[in-house]
């Protein structure tokens, strides 16, 4: 029988191809996306990832011992990792991550991400979307990798062995939170299918894109 | 006077009795009896998780983006504590499944307890945590035999990488308030360093529920 996390996954699957078609991520791909465009996701994705780090914080202060080391590595990784990449494509990008302002799109999520992390299983099920997404789009970009080397050198992180083994135990935990009745279906589900729309409407970004409208 | 200094002040007459507590003495005298070391790993791997729970805890409701990566600089050293004491208990056969004893528990509650009041009391608990750590081990580094079992264990928590993070802490802990400590952060500061000595006289005397 397929796990929780297997559920979700295949859940999932339709909202991870709903991303790959938006104007931001087929951009990306083609490698022709307006540089201001992603210099405005890059912004936002800056600021959602500090409250992300706060969020495998707020969890860990709560997790099993089981998980505790790993809510540990993903706050550390996601700091010194994934913030380092947007650090180095900010220049070439012109961003300014310290002086931008969250939009509509990184608000809701953030919220919904640190609010789910008071109850342990939901916040779980919450961040699946975001890990095993980002994952599963960088292993799709990576078939293929843009021509733009900048944009390559961001497909390429989400591609890597190492964010997928991170992405893989984000959702084992997810599993074994069920397990040990920290989380039921029909809450993961809910979480999840928040979490999954949340992160659609986050490539979307402040400026360029919404001005146009 | 800074903040930190003037939270040590405040607490300045349990301070001897943090560096001539025995159970430092005997380490640094290399005659710490072998049950009181099993107990020692044993009772701080345990505190340990919980301390990085806290840590974590404190992560999370930092005011500042900045305050945020000072605390979360924490939990690295706490993992490669976590490590070392684990390494070690391997290594001696000490087993770390044993139910932690009523001060351990107590310390620990404590700590997770605090962070229900607030960033402020719950920074100035993390830095006394860290400030009489680094000041207990380092006093007795220079004197430890280095092929002692514990000499892992004390070469980590009085090294470098403690000693710059807890400078990084100190700064934090004047930020966090400016004006001198709050009576909040008094409190809190004493009571960490008085949990301190009875966990470590918990272990000496083998403390039992």
């Amino acid at each position: 029988m397929a796990s929780l996390s297997d559920r979700l996954v295949e859940r999932g699957l339709p909202g991870v191809w709903a991303q790959l078609a938006h104007p931001t991520v087929a951009g990306i791909a083609r490698g022709d996306l307006d540089p201001e465009i992603f210099r405005s996701w890059l912004e936002q994705d800056y600021l959602f990832l500090l409250d992300y780090v706060r969020v495998f914080s707020r969890l860990a202060s709560h997790a099993p011992d089981q998980h505790l080391g790993d809510l540990v590595d993903l706050a550390y990784a996601t700091w010194h990792d994934e913030l380092e990449l947007h650090r180095g494509l900010a220049a070439e990008f012109g961003a300014d991550l310290l002086g931008a302002i969250k939009g509509e799109p990184c608000i809701a999520y953030t919220e919904f991400l640190l609010a789910a992390a008071g109850d342990y299983g939901r916040g779980l099920a919450g961040l699946l979307p975001c890990m095993w997404g980002y994952s599963t789009l960088g292993q799709l970009l990576a078939e293929r990798p843009p021509p733009d080397p900048r944009y390559a050198r961001w497909v390429a992180t989400y591609a890597d062995p190492g964010f997928t083994a991170l992405a893989r135990r984000c959702a084992q935990m997810v599993d074994e939170a069920h397990e040990w009745t920290l989380l039921d279906e029909p809450t993961a589900i809910a979480a999840f299918d928040e979490a999954m729309r949340l992160e659609l409407a986050f490539w979307t970004v402040p400026g360029p894109m919404t001005e146009a409208e | 006077m800074s903040t930190a200094r003037a939270l040590i002040a405040s607490s300045a007459s349990l301070w001897p009795r943090v560096t001539s507590h025995p159970f430092l003495r005997n380490i640094a005298d290399g005659d710490l009896d072998d049950a009181v070391f099993r107990r020692w790993v044993a009772a701080d791997h345990a505190f340990n998780v919980e301390y990085e729970r806290f840590t974590a805890g404190l992560m999370s409701i930092a005011p500042t983006q900045h305050a945020a990566e000072v605390v979360g600089n924490h939990l690295a050293p706490n993992r490669v504590n976590l490590e070392v004491l684990a390494r070690t208990a391997r290594r001696h056969k000490v087993d770390l499944d044993v139910e932690p004893g009523p001060t351990t528990i107590g310390f620990s509650s404590y700590l997770r307890a605090l962070l229900t009041t607030g960033y402020e009391p719950s920074v100035a608990a993390l830095y006394s945590a860290e400030k009489v750590y680094f000041d207990a081990w380092s006093a007795i580094e220079p004197k430890t035999n280095h092929s002692a079992p514990y000499w892992p264990l004390v070469e980590n928590f009085s090294s470098e990488r403690t000693a710059d993070a807890l400078a990084a802490l100190t700064l934090l802990v004047n930020n966090a308030a400016p004006d001198g400590p709050s009576a909040a952060m008094r409190t809190a500061f004493s009571r960490v360093v008085r949990f301190e000595l009875l966990f470590w006289t918990a272990i000496y005397v083998g403390e039992t529920w």
